[in-house]
């Protein structure tokens, strides 16, 4: 009897000990995690954006915060490329001069309309030239009508081509002419309100200086 | 991304391709304007009409006592001869002057006399046609004199 209360209490002990170990184990776990973490803490505090105290921290969320509502401005202030696409497609330079890209609009518009008129100039003399052509009955002159009514042809629609080629130009160019603007646009807005105080309502934008 | 921004890049990406391959959209414009011509529509035209022949060509003229004589050429189309249906004179003060139209004639002779005196013509052409839907006129001759 004695040896079965000898058992009983050895295996309960070794039981005890048993979770005693497992206990002692998680312990060992979250010292480790602690000593991990006191680690990481030795290791200098990330610097990536150069805030090397909570002032600057501070002061880098505001001039966030302050270039965020410029970006809003911006963003009210700002030019479509396809609206400047669409106003260079029906009338050439419209996009331009949109983009306040005066000079480049008026050599555009310029050109397109001396193509155009001359395009439009040899064709009146070819369709003339080609109205005799059809109405004559003398060789020679058969030749001569067809040949005029030809070349003014082709002039006309060389300089139609030349004319489809600017008017494409125009249109391409209007992107390039709109991302400068809002190039400018936004330049011209971090200059201007570097130091300008901007609140942003759903009545508009105020800015205060 | 919002759409709207995906589609203004990809504008801006476009235009900068379309901007290098300008040259090249040129030149290939440019050449399939030019190869483009005129229909050659006027029925009396021999070579936008496969069924049309040119008048047989006048070779040879000469004035003698007062006649404007000529040769005419002798037109072969699909192995057919043709021959001119008639023969118009013109006539002109100057060699560089308005020509006038003076006479149809069916055979190949014509008298200058009126003309010499009268309407002080003195220098003529001739030239010949032929009658398909409509009259068709050949080639003038070089102006000749007395």
């Amino acid at each position: 009897m004695k040896k079965i209360y000898l058992f009983n209490f050895i295996v309960v002990i070794s039981t005890i000990s048993l979770f005693a170990n497992n206990i002692f184990a998680f312990d060992e776990n979250t010292d480790l995690i602690d000593n991990s973490e006191k680690r990481h803490s030795i290791i200098p505090i990330n610097n990536k954006y150069g805030w090397n105290s909570a002032l600057e921290w501070k002061q880098a969320r505001e001039k966030f915060q302050h270039e965020l509502k410029i970006y809003e401005l911006y963003e009210e202030k700002r030019q479509s490329h396809f609206a400047n696409c669409l106003k260079s497609l029906l009338a050439p330079g419209w996009g331009h001069f949109s983009a306040k890209s005066y000079t480049k609009g008026q050599v555009l518009l310029g050109l397109q309309i001396f193509l155009a008129g001359s395009s439009f100039y040899y064709y009146d003399k070819s369709m003339d030239m080609y109205d005799k052509y059809k109405k004559a009955n003398q060789i020679d002159v058969i030749n001569q009508y067809y040949t005029d009514a030809n070349s003014s042809y082709r002039t006309s629609q060389i300089l139609l081509g030349f004319c489809a080629i600017v008017w494409a130009y125009t249109i391409l160019d209007v992107v390039q002419a709109t991302e400068n603007y809002n190039r400018n646009l936004w330049e011209m807005l971090t200059l201007k309100y570097k130091n300008a105080e901007i609140s942003v309502s759903p009545k508009g934008i105020s800015i205060n200086f | 991304m919002p759409k709207f921004q995906l589609a203004q890049k990809a504008l801006v990406l476009i235009s900068r391709l379309m901007r290098e391959k300008l040259l090249i959209f040129l030149i290939i414009a440019l050449i399939t304007l030019i190869s483009c011509s005129l229909d050659r529509s006027n029925p009396l035209d021999p070579i936008g009409n496969p069924e049309i022949f040119s008048p047989p060509s006048i070779d040879s003229l000469w004035i003698y006592n007062w006649m404007l004589t000529w040769n005419v050429g002798i037109e072969i189309e699909n192995d057919s001869i043709y021959f001119a249906d008639g023969y118009y004179v013109y006539g002109a003060i100057e060699y560089y002057g308005k020509y006038d139209k003076l006479s149809t004639e069916h055979d190949t002779t014509y008298s200058i006399e009126d003309a010499w005196y009268d309407l002080h013509y003195r220098w003529f052409k001739v030239s010949s046609y032929i009658v398909f839907s409509d009259t068709l006129e050949g080639h003038l001759s070089k102006p000749i004199t007395k």
